[in-house]
């Protein structure tokens, strides 16, 4: 067991979201939330403890997700993503670094909140956008893992739940956290880093998944 | 005069370059015919000379009429002479020779013509598609630039917006301004979208004009390497906060203050720092109202993408006011040079035309010493007509190295030296120093190699050496004088034409970037703002109505919440639905989120293509699917390229997955998982 309580801290550059769910998180008998910053460095910089971070996905100070994350679990921070949910590719960056999930801003506070405390206790947050991201990358990461773990990542991208995908399955709910578990230590053994928008940029030409025109109707 | 007339009229730059060259020697042959005239040099019983260069009206002919009239005309102009000299029955041999080198020189005339034409047409082909590609790709950079902007400046803010007004909970005053925020947010997209993008310089002038109004005494530092254009809601902001720091600069710490102005403006970034040596001023007094420092400067520099502001002062310590605008890499990174492939000249054919050039050379080495010339000046000649030929190659058609170039040179002089030879004295047949026209033609080999000086120069020491031969050839010297003017005037044609083909190189390169950069910038500029109306009419006819009723303050219903929700997956989906944000699933998708289903459309497909027919099937599967969900979630999907099944759908009622590229069209087979 953990200290009675994990501090939750929150980077995100909308003051709203911090504001909706600060107060949630607090009164969470297992979490204590301990602030608000609108960048990583603001929150390095308050040498404020936290145990796990709800860091949103895209921020305007022109970090990358993926250096944030980085940055974050290099100071022994743990990660939990939110995402307004639109852009696939930023997702699929962020979705391959070690964190603990990615959360769709549009789930509701109360959600949000349950997931941060599930990961808190070392819970799996596997959810479907998170899920579609690694089920979409590109063959050569995805030969590493087993035909099952392939399996339950396509049917947790299809927007099954652990519950259904072991009923499917005929396994166990604990059975597909440790396939989760697995997946999620692969993909971040083949993170590769990319600290700059530009190596981004060419990391994105080499998967062949530059975010494209959108199609007109 | 043909070529003259017509030459203006041509559609390319070639073959316009062509005539002139073409009607300009017309003139340097009606010129020369003269004074041969005046020289005496046609005898009885010989044909006018200009009569027989065949290369004039092959020129003019391949100018209008292409090359094929120009065959034409060069063998209807080769049989006329023909028939001519028979007529007037002058030395055939004579006549020989004159003719063989009208005809060497009328193919050259047409090779190389058609060659010039070639690479003008080449690099105009080339270069239009090349212009295509470019423009293709900098509107499709722009509008991802632009895509990649509205999504970073609107989507997150209106997003973030929706989705907590969506929520009942209480978020008082901070939801208004939040929503205030983003409408400000379209509204700068609105200003981008009609703006015009300023450039470097316009900028640092304005900014010039900006501090002399305020203080005619500050001093103004500009580092200036950036060239890219700043947009539009850039110069506003900067240009505005710059002036609001200096007008407090100068009300608060008095005019006599020395200001100093640093403006940094580099590809990467734009920094403005004011700095004063006033009485400066504790920034955690002030009180936030008071001063036009928080909305005017740190306000409108903090709501542009990579914008930030700072104001540093103490009692005592002066104030200093740093506006920064940094850029991300994307939009950093200039466009690639697009490749504008050169013309490769058909090598195989003007290596035949030289080999042949050399045969004739040889038959007439061989029929000048038939009628009684001296075996060995046909043997030097050619010896030296070889030698300047393998020293040029036809191996290539690039700028021919120094050592090879002066050697072909010296050893055409060498060549011409022959006529100082005693034994060459002898002669009494026109065309026996055959060589020294030929001479002429070797050299226009080695202009075209890029060495027309050289060229030039070693053209005029042949016929200097040649005259030379002449003058110490007591009688009779028309036949070398002859020869001297016949390769010069080949040579003159021949650096004509090489200087014209190297013109058209150089013209076509610069005219190229000039058109380029033109091409780009319209591109860009039109593409930008294309799509970021294109984004801001969206979101103004879809989310302006709910948040400027969020900004009203009274708290949502519960259906006005719902509509939130519904608009914010609205959003949502065309980013990340994609191709699925199509009709009828986009109006069943808002409905069913109206009603409280959580709707969530992801297209994984990439770029894969897909069946316009079987992409439509697909949506209204899922619309009709969406349409009998009642409540909870429901997921679909577009299954990456390369797997059995295309898409799925996953709701409380489990996973269907759908087979269209296998199944008939118009049958979709859709294989239910029960779960």
């Amino acid at each position: 067991m953990r200290d009675p309580a994990t501090r939750a801290a929150i980077v995100d550059d909308h003051e709203l979201v911090a504001l909706a769910l600060g107060p949630v998180i607090d009164a969470h008998p297992r979490l204590d939330f301990v602030g608000h910053y609108v960048c990583v460095k603001d929150l390095l910089r308050s040498a404020q403890a936290a145990d796990l971070v709800v860091l949103d996905l895209f921020l305007r100070d022109g970090s990358t997700p993926q250096a944030n994350v980085d940055e974050l679990r290099r100071h022994g921070m743990e990660v939990l993503v939110l995402t307004s949910g639109e852009n696939p590719y930023l997702v699929r960056e962020v979705s391959q670094c070690g964190v603990l999930g990615i959360l769709r801003k549009s789930l509701g506070v109360a959600d949000v909140v349950e997931a941060i405390a599930r990961a808190a206790a070392g819970g799996n947050v596997a959810t479907t956008e998170w899920a579609a991201a690694l089920d979409t990358g590109p063959p050569a990461t995805r030969i590493h893992l087993t035909e099952r773990e392939r399996e339950v990542l396509a049917l947790y991208a299809s927007g099954l739940g652990a519950k259904q995908v072991a009923t499917k399955l005929h396994i166990s709910e604990n059975t597909v956290d440790d396939h989760i578990r697995r997946i999620r230590q692969v993909y971040q053994q083949l993170n590769r880093p990319a600290n700059t928008k530009v190596e981004l940029y060419q990391r994105g030409l080499q998967d062949g998944l530059l975010p494209l025109p959108v199609p007109r109707t | 005069m043909t070529a003259a007339l017509t030459g203006p009229r041509a559609e390319t730059r070639a073959r316009r370059l062509i005539a002139a060259c073409t009607a300009s020697i017309a003139l340097t042959a009606g010129v020369v015919s003269w004074l041969m005239g005046a020289f005496g040099g046609i005898r009885d019983g010989d044909l006018p000379w200009l009569l027989t260069v065949t290369a004039v009206p092959v020129g003019i002919a391949l100018v209008v009429a292409g090359r094929n009239a120009a065959w034409l005309t060069l063998l209807t102009a080769t049989a006329l002479v023909q028939v001519l000299r028979f007529l007037v029955e002058g030395d055939f041999w004579t006549g020989l020779v004159s003719d063989l080198h009208a005809f060497a020189a009328a193919v050259a005339v047409i090779l190389i013509g058609s060659l010039i034409l070639a690479v003008a047409q080449g690099l105009d082909r080339s270069a239009a598609e090349a212009y295509a590609a470019e423009q293709r790709r900098t509107a499709a950079h722009a509008r991802r630039m632009a895509r990649e902007r509205t999504e970073a400046m609107v989507h997150d803010d209106v997003l973030s917006t929706l989705n907590l007004a969506a929520q009942d909970i209480d978020l008082g005053p901070a939801l208004r301004d939040q929503a205030e925020y983003a409408l400000q947010q379209v509204e700068v997209l609105s200003r981008q979208a009609r703006g015009r993008p300023t450039s470097p310089r316009e900028f640092l002038a304005l900014v010039q004009e900006i501090v002399q109004r305020e203080d005619a005494e500050a001093t103004l530092d500009i580092e200036s390497t950036g060239s890219q254009a700043l947009d539009p809601d850039v110069t506003e902001a900067v240009s505005g906060a710059l002036r609001q720091a200096m007008v407090n600069s100068v009300s608060h710490a008095g005019s006599q203050t020395a200001r100093r102005v640093r403006v940094r403006l580099r590809p990467d970034e734009l920094v403005i720092r004011l700095t004063d040596d006033g009485p400066g001023f504790d920034p955690h007094q002030v009180p936030p109202s008071a001063l036009g420092i928080r909305q005017s400067i740190l306000g409108r520099l903090r709501a542009l993408p990579g914008g930030s502001a700072q104001v540093r002062s103490a009692p005592g310590a002066g104030t200093q006011v740093t506006l920064a605008v940094r850029r991300s890499a994307a939009e950093q990174s200039e466009p690639a040079q697009p490749v504008v492939n050169a013309y490769e000249p058909p090598m195989r054919g003007l290596a035949m035309l030289a080999a042949l050039f050399l045969l004739a050379q040889a038959g007439l080495a061989a029929v000048v010493t038939a009628r009684g010339g001296e075996l060995s000046v046909a043997a030097l000649a050619m010896a030296g007509l070889l030698c300047c030929a393998a020293a040029i190659g036809w191996d290539d058609n690039g700028r021919l190295s120094l050592p090879r170039a002066v050697t072909a040179g010296l050893a055409a002089v060498a060549t011409s030296a022959i006529t100082l030879l005693p034994a060459s004295r002898d002669v009494d047949h026109l065309g026996d120093t055959w060589y020294v026209t030929a001479l002429g033609f070797v050299l226009v080999a080695l202009a075209l190699r890029e060495r027309l000086g050289l060229a030039v120069t070693s053209g005029l020491l042949v016929s200097a050496v040649a005259l030379t031969g002449a003058y110490l050839q007591n009688d009779d010297a028309v036949d070398v004088v002859i020869s001297v003017v016949r390769s010069l005037c080949v040579l003159a044609v021949g650096s004509a034409f090489a200087f014209a083909l190297r013109r058209a190189h150089q013209h076509t390169g610069e005219i190229q970037q000039k058109e380029l950069a033109l091409l780009r910038e319209t591109a860009w500029n039109e593409a930008t703002r294309s799509e970021l109306s294109e984004r801001v009419h969206m979101l103004s006819t879809t989310v302006g109505c709910m948040l400027r009723r969020i900004t009203e303050l009274t708290p949502l219903s519960s259906q006005e919440r719902a509509e939130a929700r519904a608009l914010e997956g609205l959003l949502r989906d065309q980013q990340r639905g994609r191709r699925l944000a199509q009709q009828p699933l986009i109006d069943t998708a808002m409905e069913a989120r109206r009603r409280g289903v959580d709707v969530c459309l992801l297209d994984d497909s990439g770029e894969a293509v897909l069946d316009e027919g079987i992409l439509r099937e697909i949506v209204r599967w899922m619309s009709d699917a969406l349409s009998d969900t009642p409540e909870g979630q429901f997921t679909g999907r577009l299954f990456p390229a390369g797997r059995v099944e295309s898409a799925s759908i996953t709701s409380r009622n489990g996973t269907t997955l759908f087979r269209g590229r296998d199944s008939l069209r118009g049958h979709p087979r859709a294989i239910s998982v029960e779960v």
